[in-house]
């Protein structure tokens, strides 16, 4: 067990366990799980919708609301300061200006009834005190720099004007307009259509580059990982089940559940029209499989995966995997070159 | 936006119009005319000359003709029973009528979207179950019961206030308003339980709206998250329910301006009915059928002014 946090994250996810409510009771709908992003990294976040993704990095801003959701155990290292200790006051000077959020729906997730000049000063004026003037002026840089054209009129537009795209830039903008150092994007493209989204990926990318933005990116798509990310934090049904750098994972992926996304993959060289599918379903938080969470859905599940849940252990060079399998798996690759 | 307004204005004229060959033509259908409440006991004859002496042998489209102009005019005719002009009667009683709906409009609005916020937000706590009971009551329990229980209360037994009567406001405002306190409250009550559910339904699905844990995330305090973005949103629903229940507010002021003896537009309504007062009965619905559409309106305006999305679409 690792006691403090590491000095190479920015900010460092430890044994977090979040419940929500399932008839009266608190059910863990994550479970320790530890993961940590370096600073200026891009790290990917992946597993099948219902993996506590979402739960979990909402959990890093505190956003859910409570009740219905609880903390049960962890801590949340960001600049030494374990974030779910603070009072909601001090949160309130973390979120949108260190650590910035932006989400899977950008037609709802601006408010309709105002303009998106009023939302990103909002922000501006809320954690730099600036005039509104100087708020503006930098709102319309803000918006420039994230590809939007002529943004001076575009403050005066309504969410309602603008396309899908535009909108989730104008959420970037939004996001970004105080300098945070961690921006946690949760499937910012999902919803949107792939040129769009392959424009707001080289947004992200380019971001980083020049302004030195370190990324949490969440989403169900590998392809989105490949192209983007330097790591990735693969999630299963609540826990962590693989971090690897990009390499590692896409040469040599040691979980099967990973294994299971990879061949999910549409690959465009690919002559039949249909996809690999690991079957079954992740399981509900209040029916989850004793041992092993993966197990009931694994072709390399044996008895002991029912018996006992494997922990995160490191396979070398800092590739985590919670398997019992993994060597098996790993040697496979080997012989299959 | 002056001119989306002027056109909304424009608007209320052919609704009125409608309203006018409703009422006029229900009043047609109606069995007997003013006439018939002269009673029995007059001769044919007079009841002839009554007739003719008020037009009421005119075919239906020229009575109709004649009494829309007048009302233009602003003449809106004279009362069978007493021969004044109905004008003046409803320079008295409509003021009284006003004050009652307006006070009780703003007691309840005043009480009701605080009340419905806090419980939203309080969601499953006790002052949420107390708001909710409360409105609850609120709504089932009938306006005119509740003026009677309060006259019970608060006039027979511990004797505060007074129990009916009215001063007007230009004589006394203390006087004034301590009769009108309990008309206002006993009508306002449903109405404000009404607007208190809708605010709180309203604001539960505001507050699951993205934009709200948008608007957590970029760390603005719950005191915006809900003054700012939460509101604006959630009184969409609530102003139409305001406008929605205006309409039964005056329908609630006929009765208890009878039981509280209120000389007021509502209770004159009842009494020309009874009487067969046909001219009044038509002028005094004709003026609460253009309130009605007058509140109906702003509303619509408030909408444009909330909601830009609406404003929009009401540009093409
Ligand atoms: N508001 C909520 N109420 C109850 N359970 C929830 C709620 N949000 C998430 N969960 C539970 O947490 C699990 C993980 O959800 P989530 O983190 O949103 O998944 P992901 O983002 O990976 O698709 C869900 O399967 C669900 O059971
Ligand atoms: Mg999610």
């Amino acid at each position: 067990m690792k006691q403090e946090t590491n000095q190479e994250y920015l900010l460092e996810i430890k044994d977090l366990t979040t419940a929500f409510l399932f008839d009266g009771k608190p059910v863990p709908v994550t479970v320790n799980v530890s993961y940590g992003i370096k600073k200026g990294e891009i790290l990917g976040i992946v597993g099948e919708s219902g993996s506590g993704k979402s739960v979990t990095v909402k959990s890093v801003l505190r956003l859910l609301p409570s009740p219905p959701s609880s903390i049960l155990n962890g801590e949340i290292y960001f600049h030494g300061q374990n974030l779910l200790t603070l009072k909601e006051k001090e949160m309130q000077k973390i979120r949108g200006n260190k650590i910035s959020m932006i989400f899977q729906e950008p037609m709802t997730s601006l408010n309709p009834v105002y303009t998106c000049g009023n939302q990103i000063t909002e922000t501006i004026m809320l954690h730099q005190h600036l005039s509104k003037e100087e708020a503006l002026k930098k709102a319309a840089r803000m918006l420039d720099l994230v590809g939007i054209p002529a943004p001076e009129s575009r403050l005066k537009s309504y969410p309602h004007q603008l396309s899908g795209g535009m909108r989730q830039r104008v959420m970037i903008a939004m996001a970004l307009s105080c300098e945070p150092e961690l921006l946690i994007a949760d499937e910012p493209t999902t919803a949107l259509d792939p040129t769009i989204q392959a424009q707001i990926i080289t947004l992200i990318k380019e971001l980083r580059d020049s302004i030195g933005l370190s990324v949490m990116y969440i989403t169900h798509d590998l392809a989105v990982v490949a192209e983007i990310c330097d790591r990735v934090v693969v999630m299963y049904a609540g826990m962590v089940m693989e971090i690897a750098e990009i390499r590692d994972l896409f040469h040599a992926p040691l979980h099967p559940y990973t294994q299971g996304l990879m061949q999910a993959m549409p690959r465009i060289n690919q002559q039949s029209e249909m996809l690999y599918n690991i079957p079954g379903m992740v399981p509900h938080a209040t029916q989850m499989p004793t041992g092993c969470r993966f197990q009931p859905r694994c072709p390399y599940a044996t008895e002991v995966c029912s018996q006992a849940c494997p922990e995160l252990v490191d396979a070398g060079d800092g590739h985590m995997v919670r398997c019992f399998h993994y060597e098996k798996l790993r040697k496979e690759r080997v012989q299959n070159g | 936006m002056a001119k989306k307004i002027v056109r909304k204005v424009l608007l209320m004229l052919p609704v009125l119009f409608l309203v006018s060959i409703i009422l006029f033509t229900l009043m047609e259908v109606l069995p007997g005319d003013a006439a018939y409440g002269l009673g029995s006991d007059v001769s044919d004859e007079y009841i002839q000359q009554f007739r003719e002496e008020h037009g009421l042998d005119k075919p239906a489209y020229v009575r109709y003709l004649d009494w829309v102009t007048n009302m233009l005019k602003g003449d809106f005719g004279v009362s069978l029973i007493s021969g004044l002009p109905i004008i003046d009667r409803i320079k008295v009683r409509f003021p009284v009528t006003l004050e009652l709906t307006l006070l009780s409009m703003i007691v309840a609005v005043v009480i009701a979207i605080p009340a419905g916020i806090l419980s939203a937000v309080k969601r499953n706590t006790l002052p949420d179950y107390l708001t909710s009971v409360l409105a609850m009551v609120g709504v089932t329990i009938p306006p005119f019961w509740l003026g009677m229980l309060m006259v019970l209360l608060f006039s027979i037994t511990l004797g505060w206030l007074p129990a009916s009567g009215y001063v007007e406001l230009t004589e006394s405002v203390s006087e004034n308003l301590t009769r009108m306190i309990m008309p206002a409250l006993a009508l306002g009550t449903q109405f404000a339980a009404t607007v208190t559910r809708q605010t709180r339904s309203a604001f539960l699905e505001t507050l699951d709206q993205d934009y709200i844990v948008t608007a957590k995330a970029k760390g603005l305090p719950q005191r915006v998250v809900i003054w700012k973005h939460a509101l604006r949103n959630a009184l969409i629903p609530i102003v139409t329910t305001i406008g929605m229940q205006t309409g039964r507010l005056f329908g609630g002021a006929v009765v208890i301006e009878t039981v509280f003896t209120l000389p007021g537009i509502g209770r004159e309504i009842v009494n020309s009915i009874l009487l067969r007062d046909y001219p009044v009965v038509m002028a005094l619905i004709m003026i609460v059928a253009f309130i009605v559409i007058v509140i109906n309106t702003l509303i619509d305006i408030i909408h444009g002014l909330i909601d830009p999305r609406i404003s929009q679409s009401q540009q093409r």
